[in-house]
């Protein structure tokens, strides 16, 4: 996979999605079951906006510093062991990939859920060169054996299949011949990985922290895959995205706790694990070789820009659950690995608004995302201010949207002009449906334009007065 | 106390009874209300697009002739155009000059609830309405300018109506200015949801304070064909 | 790319030419450590316990004197088979091998073996018995060490896992196990793990399954004067 997910066409996507009523129907569930847990866990917890403050100060912190906090890091990962490489972009990132499969004549892999590695389409560099990489994380691993089905959401990936669809795709492809019962399917796959993972050559993970203070790698998991390929594989690949720092153990606190509870709104995912280098030689298990590969990616060019803060960004999904866009027309119409509003803010930075302009529409700047995200990231005001670069900057609106905006702009920036538009504004009542009118009718009535005006209104009751 | 009235153009030009209420309202409770019909349009539809500069203008326009009457206060029927008064001194962020009239502006604009509770510190209007009704929250009257308890409050005292609350009552009516036009399936969706809910409540009436999503929810109402009124808060406060 | 030339990027990004110390980064709250503040160790304990039913744990409270015996009954609400010890001093203070030798085939993690052997120990094994070095009430967590005598295999292959924890060493919350992770940040080993209960998913239709990869049943066993 790459930032781009889908070959389809905006309009296609849209359409393709609103019409899939069982996705709509189970992002639905899926955003009524979390969001009300998620709320739970932050009412017990208390003072919400107090943790998110010291979440947020902390990203913000970490993102001002990055280039100290990045060399401190470094230099204790080495320390602990860890060989340490930097990817200035994909092609880098899955180059040096290669090289260590080379080196290690390693032919399995398997990896934990990572979206860096998705980001810069590690599955297919590796599978390029015979490697076979098997998703680890069930929803992750239920999309790859899916024809390499795409992600909808970031933290619940087969958001959009039911028990049905995924009862078929194991019996198709993997030969199961159980019913559809989720226990006994996760049962099934269970059995499978656990070969896979004692098999494997190397593990790939990503990287949920990156503690500068002492050159650990902090991995979440609720299903212990990020434990088991961090146990069993003689050699560990992490890829971080290079703004997953943060300074030590003290932050790595807040950070976990609004991570857990925002994701899927649970006290704790069941496991942390915390990587400092690699086995030490009086361990028995665990990987002989660590590799930290530092991935930019377009990141330090979103760092200099007026967005910064969208690197704050812990992939919580919360965002993408709270979106009412995102509840009807879920994740593939973004067309983008990251979709929801954290994708409207942040894909447009990383990947160029000619590509990405459309999904800053799939927005209606209700600022509900704004109120959830755990480090305050303002991505009602990002989405904003992109879609007047857009329009202004890049240029990139169509031609005739922007005449008719420049003729509406002139209309209400002239009073007179107003006026005597208004007043012919009844006239609308009887146009033909078509444009604006047919799209809004489709759905809604219209309501009836009045012929006197509030203003009319008005003037004639002051002219009353006068009379009076 | 001196208030010039912003009526918005939704309430100028098709909802009217948003603002003969409005002012009606208004004098009721003892203000002194002019209307400066130099007034336009707040420019979110063009903002919100993208257009900033083209937007300019009717911002300029709109600051002028809201400032001319140097009332104490300009108060409007809308959460969203008051967000958008309010947020004008980020567009004048190079023009000294207007940046300050907008700051000025800014200052003394209030969402018409916001400023009946907590400007004029009244919350029985003396309005009464017998049934039972949903109150939409719009998002940006109660998100992003915080106007969340006001309307509330006066709908309490409201004599003989009673709130429901409903599922995904502060989620978004699926309206968003250009956004109902530009992705107009997608926003159909979202309105449908909202007028499902709104029925499964079982309400007689829906009460907001933005025209805009009003005429949003209304417009799906009447394409199902449901026996639920549409009301604009002040329309009700005005009821006897 | 090397070190100098990526940092060097981020510097530039920043507006600078090379890193420069940060200010110190100020906490405007401590929300963190007001949770359970009030706590007394026993109520510290019922939260744990409480909160380790709640997600699905085994809870078995006991004292040094009978911890033989409850271990004995913990191994018996696990899956039946072969059992995994960590090597721990406590284990062996505690006598968990003699009281395990009648139930089933017990055997401790041998540092001094090959990894095969010990990996297939514990593959072959249905329980996986090891030390907490301290547990956190809010989210009925573990922190575990693995690393030495307490291979990584030891609480992640077999189907059940024992946590042995010691009532003294229970805290609020993870801010806590921070804290001690910050104070012994030198001899940090190559793994450490905070568990929370069983291995869990809800990827399909979000329904919780439990047992993905890891183990399926844990059980918590408290000693009271320890
Ligand atoms: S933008 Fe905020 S809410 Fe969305 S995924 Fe990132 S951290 Fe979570």
């Amino acid at each position: 996979m790459s930032i781009k997910t889908s070959d389809l066409s905006f309009k296609q996507r849209m359409r393709k999605n609103l019409n899939d009523s069982f996705m709509r129907q189970s992002i639905a569930a899926a955003q009524d079951l979390i969001n009300e847990k998620r709320q739970q866990q932050f009412d017990e917890l208390g003072d919400f906006e107090k943790w998110r403050e010291l979440a947020a100060d902390i990203r913000s912190h970490v993102l001002e510093n990055l280039d100290f906090y990045l060399e401190e890091f470094v230099s204790n990962a080495e320390k602990a062991g860890a060989t340490v490489r930097f990817a200035r972009d994909a092609v880098e990132a899955n180059a040096i990939a290669r090289e260590i499969f080379c080196k290690k004549k390693a032919t399995r892999a398997v990896k934990s859920k990572s979206m860096v590695t998705e980001e810069i389409g590690l599955n297919e560099a590796l599978e390029e060169i015979g490697v076979q990489i098997l998703e680890t994380d069930l929803g992750e691993y239920l999309l790859q054996v899916d024809d390499k089905d795409k992600p909808s959401h970031i933290v619940i990936p087969a958001l959009h299949k039911d028990r049905k669809r995924i009862r078929q795709v194991l019996a198709d492809q993997l030969g199961y011949d159980g019913d559809d019962v989720p226990e006994n399917m996760t049962k099934f796959v269970r059995g499978i990985l656990r070969q896979a993972f004692l098999a494997a050559d190397i593990a790939v993970t990503g990287c949920n922290f990156a503690v500068a203070a002492t050159g650990t790698i902090a991995l979440m998991t609720n299903e212990g895959n990020g434990r088991f390929v961090t146990t069993i594989p003689r050699t560990h690949i992490v890829f971080m995205g290079m703004e997953r720092i943060v300074p030590s153990f003290k932050e790595l606190d807040i950070m976990f706790s609004m991570l857990a509870r925002s994701g899927v709104g649970a006290r704790t995912s069941v496991y942390m694990s915390l990587i400092t280098g690699p086995k030490a030689s009086s361990d028995v298990d665990g990987p002989e070789e660590l590799y930290i590969i530092i991935v930019d990616n377009g990141r330090s060019a979103v760092l200099a820009s007026e967005f910064r803060d969208v690197l704050r960004c812990i992939r919580c999904g919360a965002c993408m659950l709270e979106c009412p866009a995102y509840r009807h027309v879920g994740g593939h119409a973004y067309g983008v690995l990251y979709p929801g509003p954290l994708g409207a803010a942040l894909v447009p930075l990383l990947a160029g608004y000619k590509e990405y302009k459309d999904i800053t529409k799939i927005c209606s700047l209700c600022g509900a995302c704004n109120d959830v995200c755990p480090v305050k990231i303002p991505l009602y005001e990002t989405i904003y201010q992109h879609r007047r670069i857009i329009a202004e900057r890049e240029k990139l609106t169509p031609f005739l949207e922007d005449a008719v905006f420049s003729v509406y702009g002139s209309i209400i920036g002239h009073s007179r002009l107003y006026r005597t538009a208004t007043s012919m504004a009844h006239l609308g009542n009887m146009a033909p449906r078509i444009g604006p009118l047919k799209k809004w009718t489709k759905s809604r009535e219209m309501p009836k334009i009045p012929k006197k005006r509030f203003r009319d209104w008005f003037a004639d009751r002051e002219n009353k007065k006068d009379e009076k | 106390m001196n208030v010039s009235f912003f009526v918005t153009c939704i309430a100028d030009n098709a909802l009217t009874n948003i603002g003969i209420q409005s002012i009606e309202l208004l004098e009721k409770l003892a203000c002194n209300v002019v209307f400066n019909p130099k007034q336009t349009c707040c420019g979110q539809p063009l903002a919100n697009t993208g257009y900033h500069q083209k937007a300019k203008k009717s911002m300029r326009v709109l600051i002028d002739s809201l400032l001319e009457d140097e009332c104490d206060y300009v108060v409007a029927p809308s959460g969203s155009c008051v967000l958008q008064v309010k947020e004008f001194l980020h567009f004048f962020r190079d023009e000294a000059e207007w940046a300050e009239k907008a700051a000025l502006l800014a200052e003394k604009t209030y969402e018409i609830t916001d400023f009946i509770v907590n400007v004029l510190k009244v919350t029985d209007v003396g309005a009464s309405l017998n049934g039972r009704a949903a109150y939409h929250p719009s998002c940006h009257m109660s998100r992003l300018l915080g106007v969340k308890e006001p309307p509330i409050l006066l709908l309490q005292h409201v004599k003989g109506l009673q709130l429901v609350p409903f599922k995904g009552q502060d989620k978004c009516c699926g309206f968003g200015g250009t956004f109902a036009v530009k992705m107009a399936d997608l926003s159909g969706a979202m309105v449908a949801e909202k007028v499902q809910n709104i029925v499964d409540a079982g309400v007689d009436y829906v009460i907001g304070a933005d025209g805009a999503c009003l005429m949003n929810i209304e417009g799906r109402i009447k394409r199902e064909g449901h026996n639920i009124r549409v009301y604009h808060i002040v329309e009700v406060l005005m009821m006897r | 790319m090397t070190t100098r030339e990526f940092i060097g990027t981020v510097s530039h990004a920043l507006g600078r030419s090379t890193p420069q110390t940060p200010a110190p980064l100020v906490y405007r709250h401590s929300v963190q450590v007001d949770v359970m503040q009030e706590y007394s160790q026993d109520e510290l304990t019922t939260a744990f316990a409480d909160y380790s039913r709640i997600i699905g744990v085994t809870v078995f409270m006991t004292t040094k004197e009978r911890f033989p015996t409850t271990l004995v009954e913990a191994v018996k609400s696990c899956s039946a088979g072969n059992i995994v010890l960590a090597d721990d001093p406590l284990l062996n203070e505690l006598g968990a091998a003699q009281a395990l030798s009648d139930v089933a085939p017990a055997q401790v993690w041998d540092t001094n073996s090959t990894w095969e052997k010990n990996v297939r120990l514990a593959e072959n094994a249905a329980v996986g018995i090891a030390v907490a070095r301290m547990a956190l009430a809010e989210s009925a967590t573990v922190l575990l060490y693995s690393h030495g005598g307490t291979g990584r295999s030891v609480t992640l292959l077999p189907e059940s896992t024992i946590y042995i924890i010691r009532k003294s060493m229970i805290r609020p919350r993870l801010t806590q196990g921070m804290a001690y992770l910050q104070d012994h940040q030198n001899e940090l080993p190559s793994s450490v793990n905070f568990v929370s209960g069983p291995s869990a998913t809800s990827d399909i239709e979000l329904v919780r399954v439990v047992g993905v990869h890891g183990p399926m049943h844990v059980a918590h066993i408290i000693v009271t004067d320890l």
